[in-house]
């Protein structure tokens, strides 16, 4: 196992951290040791879902790759802090780790300014990986194509491209997938996102495997209930029957699928 | 358990001629039958095999419902010292309704031919007299069979004797048609037991049920008083017995006198109610299918399409009576679902052209190129580092 899992976006807004953050609680709910990365250091965002306060974060990816603390301190333990609402509190007791990116203004617009060490980045996965001796581990990438992601898609088992049906999104997506199949990414999905509900979803997932040639993870209908829960807590742990929520575990049992 | 029924034989009207020894005879012939629970003594339809006494216990005499789901109609509570049946010692028609026990019971049975065969032994006069008393029977049965009829109620025995009279008594098989639509109507029909459908058959084929007639009820009242076709066919969903009055005759019969036309009017009437009612649901019915609420109505259609409507209120029948036609809405609304899926499908149109040149940006940097020759090695990089690991645990 131990899969490097990176969740990918040409655009941003299509609900990849949110979904990352979902597919993450959902395997670890499963028994799987679930590592997340936030690798979007410039626009930071999943640590909210999991119930971290950016004024209290503690040690973040940014000292790491500072050489400032060890992967251990960076790292915050969602199975074992204090859960108080209705979805989080599902995640007491599970092994679910977030390498959290900061959020302070100074860190942010220092990485914008000097960049940062990329090798490093890639070495913080590997430590990340083999300390927490995780099964999964989910890299919340920055979306588009630069150096960065470009490097943790090549890196990674699995590549899934989240993407929202249009047409901005279908054309970016169609060159990722080029770029990862000349990259040789061993595995490689489709999850569609805020997909409109007068779409037949079945002939949706035929009509984008039959483009891309590869096969879609899950579709997650759009949702205004989405919007209610919004940041505050994991969406699919409250309402797993929900429309949405199936969709996310139609992606978490296709991960778990490969592991044969 | 009664034990004596010489008594009881003694008070029947068919045995009043008989001497008291030749009651004890009858009562010495008689045999005996036990009934669980829940058990029929006979069916509506079997042959009749002679008159029975309750014993002991408890028997109900109903007329059974087609539809399983729904409760039989109880015309009768019978206990120990009642008697039933006489009736078909004079006749061996079939039975009109069944008989069920409702506790354990015990009846005693006097059968036809032990009874005929101790008559043809008596003295010429008892026979005659007893010959008498039957016809009286025949008629006294016929009266208080159309006593129970809807259309009669109100007539006094008078009348109703008369009647009793003219009718004839015909009976229908299961599924046999009694009379089609177009038809001319010339005769109205009593039903005495069991249970007919009233149809009219689609363009297409298909029979959509209007209603349905059980015993007491009247059928084709309208037609014998506007000579017209009949408005729809008739056909019997059990085996039915129904008594008949041609048109000739009841006309006869409600000139002489008027008072029975009054009830054919009441009859008249509550047909107007019904088809005010009717208008009313089929308004209602046809909204919700315009504002496409299908799924409402098909729930409360289906409900509708194995119910047996008797003796129910005007709503009853009317809902009953739309249902057909409204069940074809489901087809309405698989096709109106067919084609939502039709018209939607994303169109995902590529730019292969403009996807090359972005590719081609990515592919040509010193970074892309550099990637590609050391993700090789970075990635067996990483496999060892897990190889490693694994073993370490193993330790």
């Amino acid at each position: 196992m131990a899969q490097i899992v990176s969740i990918h976006s040409f655009r941003g807004g299509t609900g990849k951290s949110n979904s990352t953050a979902n597919l993450a609680s959902q395997m670890a709910l499963r028994g799987k040791r679930v590592g997340v990365i936030d690798t979007d250091i410039q626009s930071p965002g999943i640590h909210v879902l999991f119930g971290l306060d950016p004024n209290k974060m503690g040690h973040t990816l940014n000292e790491y790759l500072r050489g400032e603390c060890t992967i251990e301190e960076a790292v915050y333990a969602v199975g074992e802090a204090e859960q108080t609402v209705e979805g989080r509190t599902q995640l007491v007791g599970t092994d679910l780790f977030l390498l959290p990116s900061s959020m302070s203004g100074t860190e942010i617009s220092a990485v914008l300014r000097d960049g940062y060490d990329v090798n490093k980045l890639i070495k913080g996965l590997r430590d990340f990986r083999i300390n927490f001796e995780l099964d999964y581990l989910f890299i919340d990438t920055h979306p588009g194509l630069n150096d960065e992601t470009l490097l943790s898609i090549s890196i990674s088992d699995v590549l899934i491209l989240l993407m929202r049906p249009d047409q901005q999104d279908f054309q970016g997506t169609s060159v990722t997938v080029e770029i990862a199949r000349q990259l040789d990414v061993p595995d490689m999905f489709i999850a569609i996102n805020k997909a409109l509900e007068k779409y037949d979803f079945k002939a949706l997932a035929e009509d984008i495997e039959s483009v891309y040639r590869v096969p879609v993870a899950g579709i997650m209908p759009f949702t205004s209930d989405i919007v209610e829960v919004a940041s505050g807590d994991i969406f699919s742990l409250i309402y797993p029957d929900h429309g949405w929520s199936k969709g996310i575990i139609s992606v978490t049992e296709t991960l778990l699928g490969l592991e044969e | 358990m009664m034990t004596n029924l010489t008594p009881t034989l003694s008070k029947i009207r068919l045995f009043k001629p008989l001497t008291k020894d030749t009651v004890q005879q009858l009562v010495e012939k008689m045999d005996q039958k036990e009934l669980k629970a829940g058990e029929f003594l006979f069916r509506s339809g079997d042959p009749s095999d002679g008159l029975y006494i309750v014993a002991d216990g408890h028997l109900d005499i109903v007329f059974e419902n087609p539809n399983p789901a729904q409760d039989d109609l109880v015309v009768a509570s019978l206990k120990p010292g009642d008697v039933l049946g006489e009736i078909s010692l004079l006749d061996r028609q079939a039975r009109a309704a069944s008989a069920k026990a409702v506790a354990k019971t015990t009846v005693k049975r006097l059968s036809v031919d032990t009874f005929n065969a101790v008559i043809a032994e008596q003295p010429q006069e008892i026979t005659k007299e007893i010959r008498e008393i039957s016809e009286d029977m025949r008629l006294e049965y016929m009266v208080i069979t159309l006593r129970k009829l809807d259309l009669f109620q109100g007539l006094n025995d008078e009348l109703l004797r008369y009647l009793g009279t003219h009718v004839q008594s015909i009976t229908l098989k299961e599924g046999e048609v009694l009379f089609e639509r177009g038809t001319p109507g010339d005769k109205l029909y009593m039903v005495t037991s069991g249970w007919l459908e009233i149809f009219v058959t689609s363009p297409r084929g298909e029979d959509l049920i209007l209603n349905h007639s059980g015993p007491g009820e009247a059928i084709g009242e309208i037609a014998l008083l506007d000579n017209a076709a009949r408005t729809a066919s008739v056909r019997g969903i059990t085996d039915a017995h129904l008594l008949t009055l041609d048109r000739k005759e009841y006309i006869e019969f409600i000139t002489k006198h008027p008072v029975a036309a009054l009830e054919t009017t009441r009859n008249i009437n509550q047909r107007l109610r019904l088809a005010t009612t009717y208008l009313e649901q089929l308004g209602d019915w046809s909204r919700q299918v315009a504002e496409g609420e299908y799924d409402k109505v098909l729930k409360e259609v289906k409900s509708e399409q194995t119910r047996i409507v008797h003796d129910t209120s005007n709503e009853e029948r009317v809902t009953q009576f739309l249902s057909s036609f409204f069940s074809s809405i489901e087809a309405i609304k698989k096709r109106e679902d067919k084609l939502k899926s039709e018209v939607l499908r994303l169109r995902i149109q590529i730019d292969e052209g403009q996807r090359d040149d972005d590719v081609e940006e990515i592919t040509n940097t010193s970074f892309f190129t550099e990637l590609q020759t050391n993700i090789g090695q970075l990635r067996a990089q990483l496999r060892e580092e897990l190889e490693e690991a694994k073993k370490e645990d193993d330790n």
